[in-house]
């Protein structure tokens, strides 16, 4: 039986990686002692995957794991008792049954909404709306990053941009960005973007709030 | 009033490249309400997280603590110096992890002492957390720090730091002094007078309270003993020893680390002490007599342990752990019942023989690993005069037995600068080595070999027989590991040594005395933190630190004692008596063995009589 999960991390809980956090949830099933299907091989592994890993210090509401039984459970009960052995911080929200021969759960992985919070002057507050509306207008979006031997690289990010907000009553920006495997735009990209835009400097990484509010698949 | 200090925001934490070290909030930890809890210490770990949530007795004391419904014990570890730099930027306090509390806000705040190059790190902490770091200047609102594992059988270097230091058996005495605290605590309604709590805490075996003794030397600064400075302060001053381990308290659940730890698995232990009287080890003296645990207890505890943690590995600890008498069953019990789970066992360390590599060979079943044995001497000679009774025979037999078994990789542990050791018997270490690599080959097997010879230094340790010794300098030490390097021909042996300056530093503080606690402090404040790390050790700080402080390192590091000389550390009972050490010392000088008194006859080392206790054997041996 193949179960969707869908669970939050927060509070200090962000600060673990995503190897940590597939450690607790395996320990955490070991305890639970649930039927958990292993993988073959000499090192046996719970059969159990994660949508999309989350950077150290985001917090989240809409995570998914897919899980796989040996037997037929309900499923309210399985979210029951793997609740009972996760730490504070980590919470499984909503549990439901998926098909048998369905695609993994990575490879549906579209898009995702995050709600940030970043440390703003009176003045930055007033004009974000108009920022962000100027961003919106643009047609190609460049900010730098480092590829993977640590070099500067210069992409667009606008085709991976659903919609982005500014939501002036809590003062957060909301974005909806494509997080596949096609395009993988992060949030601190659009921040990156917006402090262009805004001509300031880059927001310091200890006083970014990004959180992840939820994962879109396309099934 | 007390000082309101700035804790650090939990979003600067970006800042650092591993956070989980700081978080708490692991599974199994133990969260107790500061205003509902009546006396609350805590524990702190002068090493990183990573190896401080490896070690077994933290995880013991946690425990033993938290049980008691009035008192609490909250963990803190060294700060890695990128926390310590925010924590310095921001002006933020060392807090415990459990509940964020300042440690200067504690009334009792305990360390453990698991190695000498951890010594400034304790004083960062006390540093850190904003505590006065001489123990004759800090006022009675400040938290009384306590020091026990095995350094504090000699702790000296750094007693101007400590108010109490305990002996022995943690998990015997800290209980009782936790009930003291909490006596004294009732009768003065607040928080009771330092010197009366340590007055009292004097009473029991297994508390040192540096500040009552004070040691005197001659006017060439040598040591001349100590002298009492508070009638009722004991002399010598006795272990706490727990006599039967099946009666002590052992964690139900055991914390389960974030990150990479060194020892992510359950544990549990075997029996404490050893009585192997290897001449060099310090934890084969300051820990008889063996105790072991019954079969039935570990069994048990086992199961709790993997229920209440989901470990899928559980090492068994001691100090030789194919010495505990059931090991067969134990092993085989554990394979039976865990196997089918995917639970593994882990061995730490093995015997020379072939009868703890079947014992290995069974483990592997479930999980591979590498081989490691120690035979710590090259020759049959240093090999008996340090007492390893291990004969070449038997090493052959054991190699041969792992490579059948599909070994291919070996680890061999050795000593360098033993005493007595020559050229000739270096070079029996790569001789014996090639030895080894020749069986491999005869047996004409795939795969590539691979033996790694380790050679560390050997550091004199108090209440060894070996603690009169000097250790060798260290240009000789320098000497001795090139000439060992200059023997290696053959290309499946590789050699690594442990660094001079390290080694060096070690002996300074192994047999130092009270005036170094003054050479750690200048250290600390030139900034000298995780010295047993090669990244951030700075001998020249410490090089400095000896000179200001008018200390001669070599006297301390090197110079040989006399038998008749008064030692810093004797007024410290480890339950061995000096006419045993004596003894030992003479059988080493004439190359002669001593009987494991398990196996063989009482050596007469003291403990049994003067401690009334007794080597505890699940079951009777049959070796």
């Amino acid at each position: 039986m193949k179960l969707l999960l869908v669970f939050k991390k927060g509070s200090t809980l962000r600060w673990i990686s995503h190897l940590d956090l597939i450690k607790v949830f395996e320990k955490a099933l070991r305890r639970a002692e649930l039927p958990i299907a292993l993988s073959q091989g000499f090192n046996p592994r719970p059969k159990m995957s994660i949508a999309l890993p989350l950077p150290v210090g985001t917090t989240s509401s809409g995570e998914y794991m897919e899980l796989e039984l040996e037997e037929s459970m309900d499923p309210i009960v399985v979210k029951n008792k793997l609740n009972q052995q996760l730490p504070e911080g980590l919470q499984m929200m909503q549990v439901q049954v998926l098909p048998e021969r369905g695609p993994a759960i990575m490879s549906v992985v579209d898009s995702s909404v995050y709600e940030i919070k970043v440390p703003l002057s009176e003045e930055e507050t007033a004009h974000m709306g108009s920022v962000i509306t100027t961003l919106q207008q643009k047609s190609e979006i460049l900010v730098d990053y480092l590829n993977k031997e640590g070099r500067k690289k210069s992409m667009d990010i606008k085709p991976g941009i659903r919609t982005i907000s500014w939501q002036m009553d809590i003062n957060k920006i909301e974005i909806h960005v494509e997080t596949s495997s096609r395009l993988f735009v992060r949030p601190n990209y659009v921040l990156q973007a917006i402090a262009a835009e805004m001509q300031r400097e880059e927001w310091k990484i200890d006083e970014m709030d990004i959180h992840r509010v939820r994962i879109v698949l396309h099934i | 009033m007390q000082e309101q200090h700035h804790i650090l925001q939990d979003s600067k934490l970006a800042n650092v490249h591993k956070p989980t070290r700081y978080i708490g909030n692991e599974i199994n930890q133990i969260v107790k309400d500061p205003h509902q809890t009546e006396v609350r210490m805590a524990f702190a770990f002068p090493d990183v997280y990573d190896i401080g949530m490896s070690h077994l007795g933290s995880k013991i004391l946690y425990h033993v603590v938290n049980r008691l419904e009035w008192a609490s014990m909250e963990r803190v570890y060294a700060p890695w110096p990128d926390y310590e730099a925010l924590l310095r930027r921001e002006e933020a306090v060392l807090t415990t992890l459990e509940n964020k509390t300042p440690l200067c806000d504690f009334p009792l705040l305990g360390f453990t002492l698991q190695y000498e190059l951890t010594y400034s790190n304790l004083v960062n902490i006390l540093d850190l957390g904003r505590i006065t770091l001489y123990a004759k200047d800090r006022l009675e609102t400040e938290p009384i720090i306590i020091a026990g594992g095995p350094g504090a059988f000699n702790p000296e270097p750094v007693a101007d730091f400590l108010d109490l230091v305990v002996l022995g058996d943690g998990e015997e005495i800290l209980p009782q002094l936790l009930h003291l605290y909490r006596d004294l605590q009732k009768k003065y309604h607040k928080r009771p007078p330092r010197k009366e709590f340590l007055m009292r805490a004097a009473e029991f075996d297994g508390v040192y309270v540096p500040a009552f003794y004070m040691p005197m030397y001659d006017e060439n600064h040598i040591f001349q003993g100590i002298e009492k400075l508070v009638e009722n302060a004991p002399l010598p001053v006795r272990r706490a020893i727990v006599k039967d381990l099946n009666q002590a308290e052992y964690p139900d659940a055991l914390l389960l680390p974030y990150g990479e730890v060194i020892h992510d698995r359950a544990m549990i232990e075997l029996f404490r002490g050893c009585t192997a009287g290897c001449r060099f080890c310090q934890a084969g003296c300051i820990y008889r007599p063996v105790r072991e645990r019954s079969l039935e207890t570990l069994l048990n505890q086992a199961k709790i342990l993997i229920q209440s943690t989901g470990y899928d590995e559980i090492s068994l600890i001691s100090l030789s752990s194919m010495d505990y008498s059931q090991i067969e069953s134990l092993v085989d019990t554990l394979l039976h019942d865990y196997g089918c789970q995917g639970v593994g066992v882990a061995l730490p360390s093995l015997r020379v023989d072939s009868f703890s590599v079947d014992i290995a060979e069974k483990v592997q079943q479930v999980r591979k690993s590498g081989l490691t044995l120690a035979p710590e001497a090259g020759s049959q000679r240093l090999r008996n005069i340090i007492n390893k009774r291990v004969s070449e025979p038997q090493i052959m037999e054991a190699v041969s037995g792992a490579f059948d078994a599909g070994w291919s990789s070996l680890k061999l542990y050795f000593m360098l600068g033993l005493p007595g050791e020559t050229d000739a018997d270096l070079a029996e270490i790569v001789r014996l080595a090639e030895r080894i690599a020749g069986v491999y080959r005869q047996k004409k097997r795939q795969g590539r070999l691979r033996i790694s010879i380790s050679v560390s230094t050997f550091v004199p340790k108090p209440h060894t027989p070996f603690q009169w010794l000097g250790q060798i300098s260290p240009e000789e030490i320098r000497r001795r590991q090139q000439y060992l390097r200059s023997l290696i021909r053959d290309r499946a042996i590789e050699l690594s040594t442990h660094d001079v300056n390290t080694s060096d530093l070690e002996a300074l503080f192994s047999r130092g005395d009270r005036r170094l606690s003054a050479v750690i402090r200048r250290a600390h404040e030139l900034g000298a933190r995780f010295d047993g790390w090669t990244e951030h050790f700075r001998f020249d700080l410490w090089k400095r630190a000896v000179e200001e402080c008018d200390v001669d390192h070599r006297y301390y590091a090197n110079h040989t004692k006399e038998i008749t000389e008064v030692l810093p550390w004797e007024h410290l009972d480890s339950g061995i008596r000096k006419e045993w050490l004596i003894e030992q010392w003479d059988l080493a000088l004439k190359e002669l063995e001593t009987d494991d008194c398990r196996f063989g006859p009482c050596s007469l080392c003291g403990v049994c009589m003067d401690y009334g206790v007794q080597n505890l054997l699940d079951k009777e041996s049959n070796r």
